[in-house]
């Protein structure tokens, strides 16, 4: 009894600490989306100049991350707007797409349909090789981000120096 | 067995994801946190480590804007004082202090670059001014120390160093900042700036006016008064507009600084029939260091100014290109002038002045071919429009002037003549390959060098390689070696005996250098810096060894040292720093075979300083600096001047009233330590002092609004 008690204990251990993980994992993306916002510059005569558009392709644990930063933060003096795009064909003008590891579509599906002047952000292995502008990877249990210089320049985005230092490059 | 094994490994698990969980990883804590910071917040339960450590190629002291305002740094001088490798002469007055790069003595702040956003800002003449209480540090975003020989990029000069201020822009600025200050000696002070980044523009003006009495050296006159600053100002100002590929930047900035002569020579207390000042200084020869004729006893009144146009371009994202036009005016204004006695009976009033521009163009582009191959490449042209020394003047000892019936003096009515000139052209072009490799983890090679033709000197090539290597995420380490020279100046030619065509020929340095950092994380580094400077053709102000030949390049410096640097972030509210340096400087003068331990280089200094946050509130920080004993010139009969240990606190609050209000105390030397620093040049006790008196506990205290 008492080891099946301890097991359900651990077992319930590990889940809550991987559910934090998870958790933590998201509000970090979140965040790092939010950063970049620093070090990027959009043509302000793209649509929607009005606000801050974050769009987010299918669901994503980080969407309610961005909610809460978009609901005390602004990018400048824009204030942030986060819409969720159910399917490829809806992605409408944005600033940032974020594009979640779990989506059920092609990564060329969405990018194509993607306009230019948007920064496109990725969560799984291969996507900034494939051509997201940037993509979140985990290295040695931290954080990472890919940066694809060619992508970045066909969106037209002006990257600041100190962000690409941070970021690994993948051409 | 099992029951074990289990309770273990939930122990295990709990104290791992105490390790492992930042203090609040919810957004709201993750918001506070910078990028890099983000980088290092791990995301699974495991060892190992990511960080951005430094992989320049050179040996670079970053000094932050949070530093600044933590540690209580007003002006240049405050901040270079924590930095290792760094030996000062506080004349408190004139230069108004001299700063030796990793145990170069000599050539007074004229083997060290000053640049402003990447604009050289030391005096175009080469007289010794540097930096001093108008070049304050509030329109500071960060300060740069590249350590070492980097003439490879910059040219001449940048033998031991350079120091890179990078002024806050209109982004960083936003809005409208006002700061008054009072302190110790009746000093006062404003500061102004207001920036603002709006759509494609961008705008950043910043405005001082300081004034103090300066310290008072009662050893040398009850009346002493020369370390006076009366209303020293800069002004800056930058505009930007951001085209889609492009950044066009007009600049402006000026710094004036007139100041009393400070302890620059000594009191002539035989004029003025008071006791010799001490220390076994004569008082025949001297410098008038009181009020006289209802005048300052002396003013020297450095001004610089710079004007510039630089257009930064991105064709692409692998592609940068910089084109800059620079106008820049130095000099001693013709308001300058110095009361001086030779015979200890009459004074002589000699009138100073210099002016100097210089007019110069460069186009540098730097490329990134891949994360393997980096390529810069850069194309300088100079113009300078030098005077020829010191601006001559009428001089008139046969008329004599009585002052308040007992004081005699002359040359009261001296004029100037007129400006006599060079034009000095300057043309240099450098190229640089940085390779990066997976060797032995990751390994970077760079190579680069630069060539440089004047129409004084000649042509020089300084070339450069670093090698740096990480093989794990923890450690860097660094070779360098390089060459680099530092051009006679025209004060230092028209000093030259003249003999038809004699040249003086560029000082030349040979530099070593290993690194070791240890960094497990952006909180805490470890680092070990040797190196070994070699000089030739040492350049010499007065050879008095050889005053009838022209030989003025008789002398070899060499320097050996090893320095230790530790940084460590306990918290956000607790972080402390140390470093300690040792070297080893000694000189030799080839033409008289003279040689010793370099003057006022000492072997052991250490730095250090702990600062914490409490309750979010004030900001305390506290600094030590230890300077061990220094020798002196084999003409200085004091022999060696102690060691001496100062402290200084910094109390600020963080942004109080709305965010909009700030203040701080600032005490310097809180114990009242008596201290001295060598003399310099001959430092006799003749003209120049043995010792130069320094400054008890003195304080600034300061309130900042933000609108």
């Amino acid at each position: 009894m008492l080891k099946r008690s301890l097991s359900l204990l651990l077992v319930c251990f590990i889940a809550a600490t991987a559910m934090a993980q998870s958790r933590k994992e998201a509000n970090l993306k979140a965040v790092f989306i939010y950063n970049f916002t620093r070090y990027i510059e959009w043509d302000s005569t793209s649509p929607g100049v009005n606000d801050f558009l974050i769009g987010i392709i299918g669901p994503s644990s980080v969407t309610t991350a961005l909610m809460e930063i978009a609901r005390t933060n602004r990018v400048g003096h824009k204030r942030i707007v986060i819409r969720r795009f159910d399917k490829p064909e809806d992605i409408s003008t944005c600033h940032i797409l974020f594009i979640p590891q779990n989506m059920p579509f092609s990564l060329a599906s969405v990018l194509e349909r993607t306009p230019k002047g948007v920064l496109t952000v990725g969560e799984a292995n291969g996507f900034a090789k494939q051509g997201t502008a940037f993509n979140f990877i985990i290295s040695r249990d931290k954080l990472k981000f890919e940066a694809n210089l060619k992508s970045l320049f066909v969106a037209g985005l002006k990257v600041s120096s100190q962000l690409l230092k941070l970021a690994v490059i993948v051409d | 067995m099992r029951s074990k094994t289990i309770v273990l490994l939930l122990c295990l698990c709990f104290a791992q994801s105490l390790k492992a969980q930042p203090a609040d990883t919810t957004v709201s804590g993750l918001l506070k946190l910078s990028l890099e910071d983000l980088m290092n917040i791990r995301v699974v339960t495991a060892s190992g480590y990511m960080q951005t450590t430094a992989e320049a190629p050179a040996t670079i002291t970053v000094i932050t804007s949070e530093q600044i305002e933590d540690r209580g740094y007003e002006q240049l001088e405050d901040a270079l004082r924590d930095v290792p490798g760094i030996d000062m002469i506080h004349i408190n007055g004139y230069a108004p202090t001299l700063f030796y790069f990793r145990g170069m003595y000599g050539a007074e702040n004229l083997r060290a670059l000053l640049m402003i956003d990447g604009i050289v800002e030391n005096n175009i003449l080469g007289s010794n001014d540097l930096a001093g209480p108008a070049y304050s540090l509030h329109n500071v975003e960060r300060i740069e120390i590249i350590w070492g020989p980097v003439s490879a990029r910059y040219g001449a000069n940048a033998f031991g160093g350079v120091i890179n201020i990078i002024s806050k822009k209109g982004a960083d600025i936003d809005g409208l900042h006002l700061q008054q200050g009072i302190g110790s000696f009746n000093t006062l002070f404003e500061k102004v700036l207001v920036g603002v980044k709006k759509s494609r523009f961008e705008f950043a003006v910043g405005a001082t006016l300081y004034s103090t009495d300066g310290p008072k050296f009662t050893n040398r006159d009850p009346l002493y008064s020369a370390s006076a600053v009366d209303r020293a100002f800069s002004v800056t100002g930058l505009l930007s507009y951001d085209a889609k590929k492009s950044t066009t930047t007009f600049g402006y900035r000026a710094y004036k600084t007139p100041m009393g002569w400070g302890t620059y020579a000594n009191s002539p207390t035989a004029y003025l029939h008071l006791p010799p000042q001490g220390n076994n200084n004569h008082g025949t020869i001297g410098v008038i260091q009181r009020e006289f004729r209802g005048e300052h006893s002396g003013v020297h009144d450095p001004f610089l100014r710079t004007w510039f146009l630089q257009n930064e371009y991105h064709p692409t994202i692998k592609w940068n290109l910089l084109s800059r036009l620079v106008y820049r005016e130095t000099g001693s204004g013709e308001d300058s002038y110095i009361y001086v006695t030779v015979d200890g009976r009459r004074l002589i009033r000699a009138l100073i002045g210099t002016f100097s521009n210089r007019i110069s163009g460069e186009l540098i582009a730097n490329y990134t071919h891949s994360d393997k191959h980096r390529f810069a490449a850069g194309l300088q042209v100079n113009q300078d429009n030098v005077e020829e020394g010191s601006r001559k003047a009428t001089f008139d000892l046969s008329t004599v002037y009585l002052v308040d019936g007992r004081d005699t003096v002359v040359n009261l009515r001296s004029t100037f003549l007129p400006r006599q000139f060079d034009i000095r052209n300057n043309i240099g072009g450098y190229l640089q390959y940085s390779l990066h490799v997976k060797l032995l983890g990751k390994t970077s090679f760079t190579v680069a060098a630069r060539y440089d033709d004047n129409s004084y000197f000649g042509d020089v090539i300084s070339p450069r390689l670093a090698i740096v290597n990480q093989p794990t995420d923890k450690f860097t380490f660094k070779f360098q070696v390089g060459k680099a020279f530092r051009a006679p100046t025209n004060l230092e030619i028209y000093q030259t005996p003249p003999t038809g065509t004699f040249k003086l020929k560029y000082e030349k340095l040979l530099a070593y250098e290993l690194n070791a950092i240890y960094s497990p994380s952006k909180r805490f580094r470890a680092q070990l810096n040797a190196f070994r400077n070699e000089l030739n053709d040492v350049i010499v102000l007065g050879n008095l060894s050889s005053p009838l030949t022209p030989d003025k390049n008789p002398a070899i410096h060499r320097v050996t040292g090893v320095e230790g640097i530790f940084e460590r972030e306990f918290s956000k509210n607790v972080s402390a720093f140390m470093n300690v340096t040792y070297q080893y400087a000694w000189g030799k003068n080839l033409v008289t075979g003279d040689g010793g331990k370099l003057p006022a280089i000492a072997d052991i200094k250490a730095n250090a300083g702990f600062r914490c946050m409490l309750e979010d509130l004030l900001t305390i920080h506290l600094g030590g600096n230890y300077v061990g004993d220094r020798p002196v010139q084999r003409s200085n009969p004091y022999g060696t001047v102690k060691s001496y240990f100062l402290t200084h606190l910094a109390i600020s609050t963080k942004k109080l009233v709305k965010d909009r209000v700030t203040a701080s105390v600032t005490v310097h030397n809180l114990f009242d330590t008596k201290w001295l620093d060598p003399g310099f040049r001959t430092a006799d006790g003749l003209l120049y002092s043995t010792v130069m008196e320094q400054a008890g506990i003195n304080g600034i205290f300061k309130i900042g609004i933000q609108l």
